[in-house]
């Protein structure tokens, strides 16, 4: 089987709500049963299934093909993202964003790829016992990841009318430019990256993992939410899952997949809820759902006097990650990060005042451009899950919004450089930036006020964090559950700490390496 | 008629004068409206939108429509009015539909309080004070020292603002061109071969 596997040319075959007959109960059985399809769950999907395993995909999300994405963000929140797009924490002040689909955030992210800094993963050494996950040891992994998902330096026209603004300010103040590095083949500059890639030039886990775990005979379920992980004296032995009308929530079958290796890959706020579902399944630590953090952003915006027009291009083109690391307390660490925007998001970020001032400023959205401050946030949130109701509880930290002013600072600076002749701050009523002598000033007066600043994160992280002591983490070094043999987990729950950087790669190498210990684990 | 508008130090005293209750409310609406938001389900963004208006009370309906009316006077811009596009129909099939019945009665509750309290400071429900003093009663809540003040109101302009942003005629007056594949004739690249050793 595995010399002669094909992979279709185009889309997937995914057994969907309107597949499955209503009032049924599905019993299956597989090798491995992979709860999630997006960046840990498909590369797993797949190694597991190209080691001859009959593996069994279980996505909550429904299945859009190419044809389907529509290019519209408000429609692609409502029908691709978790909570359609209305995802918070419980102050309702950062809009946590992840894709929930077949393919997961991979569909919808903006292709952004860094390997996990070395300082990390020393840190995760000598605070978490992760010996193993070592630069020698992640290296071939990164390597094979970046190879077969084509992750490259943006090409020199892989830009954007607003980044390049941008590249003069960095020019000028002699700041250090990044150029990014995206898992895109053949960009076609569209610039609807956060609506998924119509033309298929983004290389998520819709056309690689996902077709490539199909040719080796992988299953993929979309619709379809685990509810319960079940176990047999201790150990994993299944999935019993739920199939849902997408459409209108409602509950069309009952699913169980009765597999001697369970993954878990839904993500740092589902995997959690997924395991307190389960009677607190894999929780003797306690920490399962707790140190979630989320790399909150702020973007400034900045008005231009030309059109600029930055909606087409390469999502992501240029970066500044010279304060990326924390200082000698672990604490602080920011990167900024040009982007696109487009009128639903620039319409709700900024209120520089009701009616008249909002209206003009709207009219000159042609004119703006917006640079991101991403902060590496401590590990401080829960995610917690009662009677029915999910809770993510997290506060922006002092001391990681004085790492964000930090921030906005340079990102200011860098704007007035490019030309800009004002730049708004986000905020319940946003503030204006006239000049670049009054940035310091004015971003001294910011105080870390809930409710405030429209924060947007598109980074969750831990919730089962990984190490080497039971007592205080959820997950050993080889990516299998300390209290639940069998029992693994490949998504970004797993990161012991915030990284500062877009964790996406971070993910494929970790569910790269913990797929290869779960075949050397089960052989045959 | 209502009376002049106050200056924000009164209408701050007010907000802050809110009982403690008032703001735990406050509170769980802002955090209600956003996390129970199916932000514009299937098609709602588009023109095939209900006619009718299903999740909404007459006097809802009137808090809603009056807040468009505030959020977007779009009378001497060259942006599209409000009112000459589906935005009310957007947010109540786009967002009212699709919450659970526990978090839509917390934002209709949230609603109700924004139209109620600005008779505190203002003399009048929010409905039925001037341009003027409706926008000072946005603004008040927006930069107000208490955050559930500021987190109802935003929570309230982010419903509105995404659902007329949300709709493609509003586009064209600030030059966005929308989707592109089909317009620039863009090819299906398909799925990648299966990696080599």
């Amino acid at each position: 089987m595995t010399e002669h596997a094909q992979v279709a040319a185009r889309g997937l075959t995914v057994t969907q709500a309107a597949d499955v007959t209503p009032g049924s109960t599905l019993d299956l059985t597989a090798d491995a049963v992979v709860v999630g399809s997006g960046a840990g769950g498909a590369i797993a999907a797949y190694e597991l299934a190209k080691a001859g395993k009959k593996v069994i995909v279980l996505e909550a999300g429904r299945y859009v093909s190419a044809e389907q994405l529509t290019e519209m963000h408000a429609v692609t929140l409502g029908t691709m993202y978790a909570d359609h797009g209305g995802q918070f924490n419980a102050q309702g002040d950062i809009n946590i964003l992840q894709g929930a689909c077949v393919g997961g955030s991979t569909v919808v992210n903006a292709a952004l790829c860094f390997r996990t800094p070395d300082y990390y993963l020393q840190r995760w050494g000598e605070e978490f016992g992760l010996t193993n996950l070592t630069t020698e040891v992640l290296t071939p992994y990164f390597e094979t990841v970046e190879k077969n998902l084509w992750i490259k330096e943006n090409a020199p026209h892989e830009t954007s009318n607003g980044a390049e603004l941008i590249k003069t300010g960095m020019d000028k103040l002699g700041v250090p430019q990044g150029i990014a590095k995206r898992n895109v083949k053949d960009c076609a500059l569209t610039g609807f990256c956060f609506a998924g890639c119509k033309p298929e030039r983004k290389q998520s886990m819709l056309v690689t993992y996902l077709p490539w775990a199909q040719a080796y005979g992988a299953e993929i379920h979309a619709d379809t939410r685990a509810v319960e992980v079940l176990t047999e004296g201790g150990v994993a032995s299944g999935i019993r899952a739920e199939v849902v009308n997408p459409d209108t929530g409602e509950k069309v079958a009952d699913m169980t997949v009765m597999a001697p290796i369970v993954v878990l890959a839904a993500g740092p706020v589902q995997t959690p809820i997924l395991l307190k579902r389960s009677g607190d399944l894999a929780n003797s630590s306690g920490q399962v759902g707790r140190n979630f953090a989320c790399h909150p952003t702020i973007s400034l915006t900045a008005e231009f006097e030309e059109d600029v027009d930055d909606f087409h291009g390469a999502t992501h083109s240029l970066y500044m990650d010279r304060d990326i690391l924390p200082d000698e307390n672990g604490v602080g660490g920011y990167i900024l990060l040009n982007a696109l925007e487009q009128p639903v998001f620039a319409g709700s970020s900024q209120n520089p005042g009701t009616g008249k001032p909002y209206v003009q400023f709207m009219e000159k959205y042609r004119n703006t451009v917006r640079l991101i401050t991403l902060v590496h946030d401590k590990n401080n949130g829960t995610v917690d899950w009662q009677d029915g109701i999910k809770t993510i509880t997290y506060d922006v930290d002092d001391e990681d919004f004085e790492a964000m002013k930090v921030g906005l600072k340079t990102n200011a600076h860098i704007l007035f450089a490019s030309g800009a002749k004002s730049v708004h701050i986000p905020a319940a009523l946003s503030r204006v930036i006239e000049s670049d002598d009054q940035v310091d000033a004015m971003i001294d007066t910011l105080k870390n006020e809930k409710s405030q600043y429209p924060y947007v994160s598109f980074h969750p992280q831990g919730t089962c964090r990984m190490g080497a002591d039971p007592a205080s983490t959820v997950v050993g070094p080889k990516g299998e559950t300390h209290d639940v043999q069998n029992l693994y987990v490949v998504d970004g729950s797993l990161l012991p700490t915030s990284i500062g950087y877009n964790p996406s790669e971070t993910i494929y190498a970790l569910a790269n390496y913990i797929a290869d210990q779960i075949n050397a684990a089960h052989p045959g | 008629m209502t009376d002049p508008t106050p200056d924000h130090s009164v209408v701050e005293a007010h907000i802050r004068g809110l009982k403690r209750r008032d703001f735990l409310r406050l509170s769980a609406v802002a955090a209600g409206l956003v996390a129970g938001s199916a932000l514009l389900r299937p098609g709602a963004a588009l023109a095939q939108v209900p006619e009718g208006i299903a999740h909404m009370t007459e006097g809802e309906y009137a808090v809603w429509h009056r807040l468009m009316q505030v959020l977007l006077p779009t009378e001497g811009s060259t942006l599209v009015p409000p009112q000459d596009l589906p935005v009310m129909q957007t947010v109540d099939a786009g967002f009212l539909a699709g919450m659970p019945p526990h978090v839509l009665a917390v934002v209709k509750g949230g609603v109700a309080y924004f139209n109620d309290a600005a008779e505190g400071p203002f003399g009048a429900k929010f409905v039925d004070l001037s341009d003027a003093d409706a926008t000072a009663w946005c603004d008040a809540l927006a930069s107000s020292d208490e955050a559930p003040a500021r987190g109802l109101f935003s929570a309230l302009k982010f419903l509105v603002v995404t659902a007329y942003w949300a709709i493609p005629p509003a586009w064209g007056p600030i030059g966005f061109d929308g989707p592109v594949t089909e317009a620039w004739g863009l090819e299906y690249q398909g799925n990648a071969p299966l990696p080599q050793a």
